[in-house]
């Protein structure tokens, strides 16, 4: 290990067992991975077993984004900009799916940012719709009983007079 | 590594993954992004939703900071412990108190503080005794979020600070207290009129605390007016009780605000200190722009720079403005057009350029540069620089409003004239003249100065503030010594003597620069003038006086 700190390269292993090269300092974005690596976990391959290759090489993507560091304050600004612009590309996923995927990776990983930014996006997807429509639009089942649900509508009326 | 082994092996990664695969903790954060109405619907979708759609941490953040404190004072008969999520309930309802008077709730939607004040309680006593009756006014304060706040207010358009001494008035609680001090502080600064920051520091010691300790007033004043971030200090000169130095700055910037509304525009140009050439000194000095009169004493008033083969040669002119701090609105140039000469060239530059700044030092600007016929603009630190304006090549007083008004610290304007656009048909060089120079704005001394530490003057920065000479001020002001706008307030220069006493010398300087052609000019105006236009083409009126 000769090289310096700062291009150290971590190896990530996702669920479906590809492997990922990533450099430390953008790494240490997800506080789980940072708490392997002070314990001196890191020196191997770090296995992700509940990220698939697909969602990982995502959230790989985000963190090496926000790794960039601007220059100088003229500079700061345009990657300011350009950052929300990225973020904002980022979750427009083509299947929902791939934003949950995200959502758990994100919360199993513990990058805060990327967590926020997707819950974020999946808050503005539910945003107006209709109990019935949520249901159907995410095939969740409906475990209440009838006399449950009829309670649970009670205690959030004043929500809808 | 034990730790990582696989609970989610890859089998899972086949099925899609969807929101009711989230653990509750990812399903409480995405609820979190949503609206209170959002999430009590959410809830009824399955019984995960219904646990998550419970968590304090959701509804906290859906409160208003100091929730704690609104239920201890408003809930009073709530003996049971309530969670985060019943007590955005019930305050969301509704409750009234002060009698019925004043109503206060959170928005459902958004989780805003909205207060509704009757119009029984809504008298208001400011410190002036000016006792306004908003009639039936219906005030709705809310505070949607830390970085929003609106106020719809139905009939008279006051600030929330009449509300709040209304409130301070009609019962003890401060409805400023209430709300956290953050969001006090928010509201504050949101008050963008001077005098409302002074009545507001007037309410309460608690609303006082808040003005002069976070610098509210020196804030707006730096808001308004950048240049003003370069005062480091305050300093109040007549004044023998020693004050904290936030109290300080609050009077000084309370007051030079009110200053700022209340005194009346004036002209601002004291004296000229510098040119960067003259044609010809003292005939078209600089000194000649004060004066609004196109000819005095028969003889044309300007200023005239120096011929240039090139049109890009730029010119400045520098003038001491009356008080060392004003507020310049606009700048006022009259280019000069010589009638004296064949097709009545106008000399004026292709555009112009305006800074404002303070000399360098005190001592090197003691030296008179306009008889030493120098260049002072190195002399000077400029601290603002206005945008260029393009300049007319009309005979007539150009205004040049800048865009804000700009404090002038230092008291120093540069007037930068960029580009020539008149020859001079005797020479074929350029030439840019002047024939007058105003500059518009509010002269803030006696009351208000400013003090530069020596020998950088970049160090400290000092506002003086004198209270004795504002008070003085305001009083002539409202006492009708007002003196607005009228050019009869302009500098005047004494009218040149070209009586006997100055007729020999006058006649000798004239053969000397012509070597003493005087027929050239009897007969002859028209062809001859132009070989030297500037020194005294005096007209056939001067030749009269001559002969």
């Amino acid at each position: 290990m000769s090289s310096s700190s700062s291009s150290k390269m971590i190896e990530l292993r996702s669920s479906d067992g590809e492997t990922f090269h990533v450099e430390e300092t953008v790494v240490l974005q997800s506080e789980t991975i940072k708490q392997m690596i002070d314990d001196d976990c890191a020196n191997a391959a770090i296995p992700l077993p509940n990220v698939t290759s697909m969602t990982l090489a995502k959230v790989i993507e985000y963190i090496k984004k926000h790794a960039e560091k601007p220059k100088d304050d003229d500079d700061k600004k345009v990657a300011e900009e350009d950052l929300k612009k990225f973020d904002a590309e980022f979750v427009k996923v083509d299947q929902e799916s791939m934003l949950f995927d995200l959502v758990r990776a994100a919360n199993y990983l513990n990058i805060k940012s990327l967590l926020d930014l997707t819950c974020q996006a999946v808050a503005d997807s539910i945003k107006d719709l209709s109990v019935e429509e949520v249901r159907k639009k995410f095939n969740i089942q409906n475990d209440f009983t009838p006399e449950e649900e009829a309670k649970v509508r009670k205690e959030n009326a004043w929500a809808f007079d | 590594m034990g730790a990582n082994t696989s609970l989610l092996s890859s089998d899972t990664s086949k099925v899609n993954t969807n929101l009711g695969d989230m653990p509750e903790s990812c399903v409480a954060l995405i609820l979190s992004y949503l609206e209170p109405v959002d999430i009590c619907r959410l809830a009824r979708i399955n019984r995960p939703f219904h646990a998550a759609s419970t968590a304090d941490f959701i509804w906290a953040s859906k409160l208003p900071s100091n929730y704690r404190k609104l239920v201890g004072s408003l809930l009073v008969n709530h003996t049971k412990k309530l969670g985060e999520k019943d007590i955005f309930a019930r305050l969301s309802r509704g409750v009234s108190f002060d009698s019925g008077n004043k109503e206060f709730w959170l928005d459902k939607n958004t989780g805003g503080v909205c207060v509704s004040i009757s119009s029984k309680a809504l008298t208001i006593t400011g410190i002036d005794d000016r006792t306004i009756n908003l009639g039936k006014s219906l005030f709705v304060v809310r505070i949607l979020e830390p970085y929003s706040f609106c106020m719809k207010c139905i009939g008279e358009p006051k600030f929330i600070i009449t509300l709040d001494m209304s409130y301070r008035m009609a019962t003890q609680i401060d409805f400023m207290e209430w709300l956290d001090p953050d969001m006090t502080l928010k509201i504050l600064t949101y008050l963008d009129d001077s005098a409302d920051l002074i009545r507001v520091a007037a309410v309460s010691r608690y609303l006082q605390n808040i003005v002069i300790s976070n610098g509210l007033s020196k804030q707006l004043c730096i808001k308004r007016y950048p240049q003003l971030a370069s005062i480091t200090h305050t300093v109040e000169s007549n004044n023998a009780i020693e004050r904290l130095e936030g109290e300080r700055d609050h009077r000084a910037y309370a007051s030079l605000l009110q200053a700022l509304t209340i005194f009346p525009p004036a002209y601002c140009i004291a004296e000229p200190v510098s040119a960067s050439s003259t044609d010809n000194y003292p005939e078209e000095s600089v000194m000649n722009t004060l004066d609004p009169r196109d000819r005095i004493q028969h003889r044309d008033s300007y200023w005239s720079s120096k011929g240039s083969d090139d049109t890009k040669t730029p010119e400045t002119l520098i003038y001491r403005l009356t008080a060392n701090l004003c507020v310049i609105t606009e700048i006022n140039l009259h280019p000069f057009q010589a009638l004296f000469q064949l097709d009545f060239p106008i000399y004026s530059s292709k555009f112009v350029r305006f800074r404002m700044g303070h000399p360098k030092s005190s001592n090197e600007i003691e030296y008179d540069f306009l008889d030493a016929q120098e260049c002072a603009d190195d002399k000077f630190i400029w601290t603002y620089t206005s945008q260029v304006f393009p300049v007319a090549q009309e005979n007539q007083l150009q205004r040049f409003k800048l865009p804000e008004p700009v404090f002038c610290i230092g008291g120093y304007l540069q007037i930068e004239l960029l580009g020539r656009v008149q020859q001079q048909a005797a020479d074929g060089r350029y030439y840019i003249c002047m024939a007058h120079v105003q500059a518009i704005g509010c002269r803030l001394s006696p009351a208000f100065c400013v003090e530069f530490s020596e020998p950088e003057p970049s160090k400290t920065v000092s506002l003086k503030f004198n209270s004795e000479e504002f008070v003085r001020a305001m009083e002539n002001i409202s006492s009708g010594h007002n003196n607005s706008l009228s050019t009869s307030l302009l500098p005047v220069n004494a009218p040149r003597q070209l009586a006997l006493g100055n007729l020999e010398d006058f006649i000798h300087m004239i053969q000397a620069q012509h070597g003493g052609v005087e027929y050239e000019w009897v007969g002859a105006d028209e062809f001859d003038d132009d070989d030297d236009d500037d020194d005294d083409d005096d007209d056939e009126v001067n030749l009269g006086f001559l002969l």
